[in-house]
């Protein structure tokens, strides 16, 4: 069923094909499919969408019959290009790090990838291309991380000038976060810390006496680290059948909020329940 | 006293746009579509308070918040040309229950049972909301999406 389908789809363009089949190994068409593939995953795209770019880029390049089956952590690729199936793994790491700037990208660069078939020297090129002018600033991303503070602060109900000191602490705590993570400290362990230091400055702001709700200052910046996203995508991987992807999703998400939730929970214990 | 209301909705609505914002800054959003991911969360945020203010309970409005955001993203990452999770996740952002969790563990930490078991009720009804609005217009659109695209392959043989 899926070998006639995907035939038919290549009948439509074999014309075109013939010419850079000669040109591009199937070694190499299966490496720029499953490079784009990981790409995907690890800019914090969904698993479908990572599945259906490789079985797109691997029809597109003279494949037969592909069958890839994808988690976040793995990529499995079996493909017949006319001589037998090969079959490639690929290990992902690092996927958490949301980059909607570069899935946008990377998206664009597979169609043109299906439509132009270029040889891996040009893929490298474009995907070099497509990743450099997608990569965030640190300071694009820490004035992100202060407006989200600010912004969810006295959107639950805080005042502006808790929304004010909640932007103020976030700021530091991002600056450690992005330290922890790129010195490859423990995920989890990495937002304990920064969870605990935003209670503690939270906590310090108060015992100053200034006039402001530490809920709320507390509350901006908790959602900086929230695990909201990754529950959302994990519940939607579940019901769209990727149990494998939405189990690690969830289990991701509930370590992070218990992690979250036991740095504050130290901070307000150590310091009392001046809350 | 409706003056008072209306002023105070559109400031909680300010404040939605600039924790959005925020968001779309950290996660790389770009800028072309940047003005399309904050009207996503404006129509999130004015869906979830409408079915607030029509006697909506915190399930359904979440539901209908999601699902509105959902729609639209889906209607626009067409139109514009970008994946749908670009416009999705800013979008709905809005109605993460990052409040409710913190009170959650703060009842926990301070052994309030009642606090704990009651945010963290809550939360979790907003989250699943959340995901039943996501999922829901996800399963419609998959089938409707295909349709397109054959439509689309079709007329581009007859051509």
């Amino acid at each position: 069923m899926k070998k006639d389908m995907t035939l038919d789809d290549i009948t439509d363009n074999a014309a075109e094909n013939t010419a850079a089949e000669t040109v591009i190994s199937s070694d190499d068409a299966v490496f720029i499919a499953i490079e784009m593939g990981k790409r995907i995953l690890t800019c914090g795209g969904e698993v479908h969408r990572a599945e259906e770019t490789i079985s797109r880029i691997c029809t597109a390049y003279g494949a037969v019959t592909v069958d890839v089956d994808a988690i976040l952590s793995m990529i499995i690729l079996t493909a017949d290009f006319g001589n037998g199936d090969m079959t490639s793994f690929r290990r992902v790491s690092d996927v958490g790090v949301n980059n909607l700037g570069r899935l946008a990208k990377l998206n664009a660069l597979s169609r043109r990838i299906c439509a132009v078939k270029p040889s891996k020297e040009e893929f490298l090129t474009l995907l070099d291309e497509a990743e450099r002018s997608s990569s965030i600033g640190a300071v694009k991303k820490l004035i992100g991380a202060a407006l989200i503070s600010f912004g969810f602060a006295w959107y639950f109900g805080g005042s502006l000038l808790d929304a004010a000191l909640s932007a103020l602490i976030a700021v530091p705590m991002w600056l450690v976060l992005n330290l922890l993570s790129r010195s490859n400290m423990n995920a989890i362990v990495a937002k304990f810390a920064v969870c605990f230091m935003g209670g503690v400055g939270a906590l310090l702001i108060g015992r100053t006496g200034i006039n402001c709700n530490l809920n709320m200052i507390m509350i901006g910046d908790i959602m900086n680290v929230v695990p909201g996203v990754v529950l959302t995508n994990s519940l939607r991987d579940l019901f769209g059948g990727d149990i494998m992807s939405g189990l690690f999703r969830l289990c991701t998400a509930l370590l992070d909020a218990v992690a979250i939730a036991c740095g504050y929970a130290v901070a307000i214990l150590v310091f009392g329940g001046a809350v | 006293m409706i003056t008072e209301e209306i002023i105070k909705g559109a400031l909680m609505m300010i404040a939605a746009m600039i924790g959005t914002l925020g968001v779309a800054f950290a996660f790389n959003v770009e800028k072309r579509v940047l003005g399309w991911v904050l009207l996503a969360s404006f129509l999130c945020c004015v869906a979830y308070d409408t079915t607030t203010a029509l006697g909506g309970g915190l399930f359904v409005a979440s539901v209908i918040g999601s699902s509105v955001t959902t729609l639209y993203s889906y209607v626009m990452a067409r139109i514009i040309k970008t994946p749908v999770t670009v416009m999705i996740i800013p979008g709905i952002i809005i109605l993460v229950p990052g409040g409710k969790l913190y009170y959650t563990m703060l009842g926990a930490v301070s052994s309030d049972m009642a606090m704990f078991s009651q945010y963290g009720k809550e939360a979790l009804l907003v989250a699943s909301g959340l995901a039943l609005g996501i999922i829901a217009v996800t399963a419609i659109s998959r089938p409707i999406n295909a349709l397109l695209n054959r439509m689309l392959r079709e007329n581009q043989n007859k051509i």
